[in-house]
């Protein structure tokens, strides 16, 4: 069955129809946010969401008085500061954030790993302490990273110069092919 | 292709409303669940008067959390686990134990029938009616077209969907959205003479 048949429009609905839809969850999207606009200021709408929430709860054995309660709480609710909080973001927007903070920090990475030395880069320092020889790349290490310098982050650098000078702060871009395995080269 | 917005994308609407300083909305989301809620904590809690502190503090946890609530779950999951909590704190606070109604009515010794009888927790008076009340529901659906009877009962029991009821039916969505509102309109006629001779009560 065609999605498309399922959904309610409010132009075919008569009368309060649309609530009992929406009080379904059977209302399409661009029409029941404003169906919720419209419920919150309509007296009757508001009545019969009422009327219908306990219909479906007594069919289900589910009654209890409620009057007090429900003056309680909206006493209690009324007292509360009212919220604003900020509109939600989606979880894609999120990934997309993530994305582009991963990708400033790869292309800062290649970049200082570059050009370690240029002035106005900071470098990390080991602080005169001797690198420990269990962390010494081997010959095979060294030539992967070399070769991983020189098939994709020279290309890289290459139709990113722009970019680069802009992190460097150099007047000009020298791009000096080196090993990601650093002086051990 | 449209979409439909879910029964839980309502409630997340009506979520984002509250979030943005409508109160009114999250009343809406009060008077859905608030029986639903005082059936929850009646399992936790004896007392009628607890039960409904319970449940008021448990909705105002809710509003004031609101900012907090990401969506992950359902609105009215979320809502029960801020009940469930708020009931077990208040009779930490008590010092009581989590037994059920049922089981103090085992256990003890006097009265146990009166016991078993109070577990919905309603006063007499609001039992009777409460009994009333399901009693006029069931019989205007009884008294309800077949069609109808048969659309509101695998919405409302079933849980279906309206494109399931059409299936099932074997009708167009749009008359399976058509025989449950009057389905509804024909139940809630018969009882408003009722809820009105209660003044302002709710159910």
């Amino acid at each position: 069955m065609m999605k498309a048949q399922r959904v309610v429009k409010f132009d075919e609905a008569i009368s309060e129809e649309w609530l009992s839809a929406l009080m379904d969850g059977e209302m399409a999207d661009d029409e029941a946010g404003s169906a919720l606009g419209r419920l919150a200021k309509d007296a009757n709408a508001m009545r019969s969401w009422v009327e219908y929430g306990l219909i479906g709860d007594a069919m289900r054995g589910c009654v209890h008085d409620t009057s007090a309660l429900d003056q309680r709480i909206k006493a209690a609710l009324a007292a509360e500061p009212t919220i604003l909080a900020p509109v939600a973001r989606t979880n894609r927007h999120t990934v997309y954030w993530v994305a582009a903070a991963a990708a400033v920090v790869a292309i800062s990475w290649t970049v200082l790993s570059v050009a370690p030395n240029k002035p106005g880069i900071p470098v990390a320092s080991n602080g005169g302490l001797e690198v420990p020889q269990a962390i010494q790349p081997t010959p095979a290490q060294i030539n992967a990273a070399e070769e991983v310098a020189s098939n994709e982050v020279m290309p890289y650098l290459a139709a990113h110069q722009d970019y680069a000078f802009a992190v460097a702060g150099e007047p000009e871009l020298h791009i000096t092919p080196v090993s990601l395995a650093g002086d051990a080269r | 292709m449209e979409q439909i917005m879910s029964e839980q994308d309502i409630d997340r609407q009506l979520v984002e409303r509250a979030r943005q300083g409508d109160k009114r909305a999250f009343e809406l989301l009060v008077e859905k669940y608030q029986r639903r809620l005082l059936r929850l904590l009646s399992r936790m809690v004896r007392d009628p008067d607890e039960v409904e502190d319970i449940a008021q503090e448990t909705f105002i946890k809710a509003y004031r959390a609101l900012p907090n609530f990401r969506g992950d779950a359902a609105f009215y999951t979320w809502l029960y686990r801020i009940g469930v909590n708020t009931a077990k704190n208040y009779l930490a606070s008590r010092n009581k134990t989590m037994r059920t109604v049922s089981d103090q009515a085992i256990d003890d010794d006097d009265e146990p029938d009166e016991r078993l009888m109070a577990q919905d927790n309603n006063t007499p008076e609001t039992e009777l009616v409460s009994k009333q009340i399901v009693l006029a529901v069931n019989e205007a659906v009884d008294a309800l077209p077949e069609e109808l009877r048969s659309a509101i009962s695998l919405r409302e029991m079933e849980g279906l969907s309206y494109e399931e009821i059409a299936e099932l039916m074997g009708c167009p969505i749009g008359t399976v959205r058509s025989r449950i509102f009057r389905a509804r309109e024909a139940i809630a006629a018969k009882l408003r003479p009722m809820l009105g001779t209660s003044q302002d009560k709710r159910w």
